[in-house]
């Protein structure tokens, strides 16, 4: 009875043993993915904030400024392009102080 | 074995089956312990190496519509283990091939030295740095990850934004001023300054210091209606990415730490000041023609004044009369003009949430020729950001408001001060504006922009009194007139034209401000007045300029 009882011990104790150890080298790759995957996170967060800066650094004003006047002709905009509401009439003529709408018939601004 | 003797095996065999049975139990509750504490409580908790390495990211520095400014990059730091390498030169060598900034020599003699097991190569190596060094495939070589401040934009800002030391710490500026927000991470810290007014307000600098030769300047742009600072800056300019490489005048800020006696810009502020106590109304009239004796020295004005013998406060301002503002002074008296300068925040360092500015230099005794001098801005030194605040009532309807360089800025909990009336605040704007349109501040007018300001030409004082050849010269504009929105002051440090026009104001600090706020108006989403397009131009500045000469003739 004893050395049955001993046997079926040892086989229930083996196979608990095999559980923990299933059970933590489980969690241990799990772990170790979750660390992977952090680990990516965060290199993620450091290109991103590389990318950033090089955005930052490649607009900078003193940088944009010429590139859109010699690519683009932009120039900074002037108080003579700017017209009163009164003055837009005369220049769409016929008393209209708005722009023609588009049309499906053709003829309006798009 | 003799006769009678039971056989040993069978009289222990009970025992050490007892023995087994009770390891096997205690093994077995064991091991049924630990299961269910696992199961439990997850098991022990291993440190992640990724943590360890992990440290807290210096939050980020963005402008107020979240361009970045400053930020924190992963870099390297290479150090090296001078026992581990067999030929010091030679590695030495390899490295300065890829690290240009490594002094070989110097490497060489550290790397020499058996007794040592750490020393530093470089710090703060880029990612391609980093790369090239791995391809030396050198010993005795190791990295460090860590942090680097990286300031995008350059020398925008760069007074303002300060610097860090090697190891990340705030040393200037707002990185210093706010070192516990930022090295704790998060949200990034957003600055009022707008980047492309900032921009705009560097680039004028520093065409100023094209045109003229000057030692130094400053300007500041200020939102009237918040007190939130727009822009501020000081020439030359410092790059926080090499602040090691910067010269000691790179260093100051002229904006926030130098303090200047800048003039007439203080004669709006001696009018208000008697126009709110009741003791000047605008139809007065002074003879200004003659110098004025105060205590055994006379105030005089070198430069000619309009109606001299009959002028009025408007033909003070604009023709920056020295004996004019000297008489409404007088009539202030010392209380009554240092409490005025007191309440637009001229007597004390400005408070703020910020980087400490520096504290004005007042007078130690208010004299009877104290209160003229101050009266035309001699004889008391304030740093421009200081002086920008004190105009901010002028174009607000009243109301002194502390700087504010943080977003947000709530309406709410602005510290409000009232320190004139709306009818002082729009006269002494009417008045303003008439020094643009006919007196010393014609050059700075932006057509649309209604720019309503005054010039400040100011002798720098020296070992042996004030110095005639030395000035500092200084615009204190608002715009637009009809509608005030914001605040700008220009001043030059000793600025003189390369085209050979006088060193006074009307022709430095005032076309510098006018140019600045033409280009920097659409940035500030100021809209033209389209009806002041249509009226005729200011007069161009005199043949006669206003001389430099505003101190008392003693």
């Amino acid at each position: 009875m004893m050395k049955q009882l001993a046997i079926v011990g040892v086989l229930v104790a083996g196979g608990l043993a095999i559980g923990v150890y299933r059970a933590k080298l489980g969690a241990q790759e799990t772990e170790a993915r979750i660390e992977k995957i952090e680990g990516e996170i965060a290199k993620a967060k450091d290109d991103l904030q590389t990318l950033r800066a090089e955005e930052a650094y490649l607009s900078r004003p003193e940088r944009l400024g010429p590139i859109a006047h010699d690519k683009l002709g932009l120039v900074p905009e002037t108080p003579d392009q700017y017209s009163a509401p009164e003055q837009l009439a005369g220049r769409l003529g016929e008393g209209r102080s708005y722009a023609p709408a588009a049309s499906s018939e053709g003829g309006g601004a798009r | 074995m003799t006769a009678g003797e039971a056989p040993t095996g069978d009289r222990l065999g009970p025992a050490r089956a007892r023995i087994v049975a009770g390891a096997l139990a205690l093994a077995f509750i064991l091991i049924v312990a630990k299961a269910a504490s696992i199961a439990l409580a997850g098991g022990d908790k291993v440190a992640s190496a990724g943590e360890a390495v992990q440290s807290v990211r210096r939050a980020d520095i963005v402008d107020r519509n979240g361009d970045l400014l400053a930020t924190a990059l992963t870099a390297w730091s290479l150090s090296a283990d001078p026992r581990a390498i067999w030929d010091a030169r030679e590695v030495a060598e390899a490295l300065g091939g890829v690290l240009p900034e490594v002094d070989v020599e110097a490497l060489t003699t550290r790397l020499s030295d058996r007794d040592r097991r750490f020393v530093w190569v470089q710090r703060g190596l880029t990612p391609r740095q980093k790369e090239a060094v791995l391809d030396l495939g050198l010993e005795g070589l190791r990295f460090e990850e860590e942090r680097r401040r990286v300031y995008p934009a350059g020398r925008l800002a760069g007074h303002l934004l300060g610097f860090v030391n090697i190891d990340g710490k705030g040393l200037e500026g707002v990185e210093y001023a706010f070192e516990d927000r930022l090295k704790t991470g998060g949200e990034p810290l957003k600055l009022t300054i707008d980047a492309g007014v900032q921009f705009a307000l560097e680039a004028e600098l520093e065409r100023a210091a094209g045109e003229f030769d000057m030692l130094g300047a400053a300007g500041v742009v200020v939102d009237a209606r918040t007190g939130a600072v727009r822009a501020i800056a000081s020439w030359p300019f410092i790059d926080p990415n090499k602040p090691t490489g910067a010269t000691e005048t790179e260093r100051v800020n002229r904006a926030m730490k130098s303090v200047f006696e800048l003039g007439s810009v203080y004669k709006p502020l001696t009018v208000a000041a008697a126009l709110e106590d009741g003791k000047l109304s605008l139809d007065e009239t002074f003879d200004v023609s003659k110098p004025l004796p105060v205590g055994n020295a006379f105030v005089r004005d070198l430069h000619p004044i309009e109606n001299a013998e009959a002028a009025t406060p408007a033909d003070i301002l604009a023709h920056s009369s020295n004996v004019g503002a000297a008489m409404i002074g007088a009539r202030l008296g010392a209380d009554g003009e240092r409490a005025f300068l007191e309440a637009v925040g001229l007597t004390a360092r400005p408070a703020f949430e910020g980087p400490s500015a520096s504290a004005p230099l007042l007078p130690a005794k208010w004299t009877d020729l104290t209160v003229a001098t101050v009266s035309y801005g001699h004889g008391i030194a304030v740093t421009p950001l200081a002086f920008a605040m004190s105009y901010v009532p002028f174009a607000n309807g009243g109301d002194y408001l502390p700087p504010a360089i943080l977003e947000p800025v709530e309406t709410s909990r602005i510290e409000r001060r009232r320190v004139m009336s709306r009818e002082t605040a729009s006269a002494m704007i009417s008045l303003l504006r008439g020094v643009v349109t006919r007196g010393t501040g014609t050059n700075a007018d932006a057509p649309g922009y209604e720019v309503a300001g005054k010039t400040g030409t100011a002798e720098k004082p020296g070992p042996d009194g004030y110095d005639a050849n030395r000035n500092v010269t200084s615009f204190a504009a608002i715009f637009p007139a009809s509608r005030p929105e914001f605040v700008v002051l220009i001043v030059l440090d000793e600025a003189q034209p390369k085209s050979g026009d006088p060193r006074t104001a009307a022709y430095t600090s005032a076309a510098i401000a006018g140019r600045f706020i033409t280009r920097a108006a659409p940035l500030l989403d100021v809209k033209p007045v389209l009806a002041s397009l249509n009226a005729p131009p200011a007069l161009p500045v005199r043949a006669q300029p206003e001389k430099p000469a505003e101190r008392p003739d003693l």
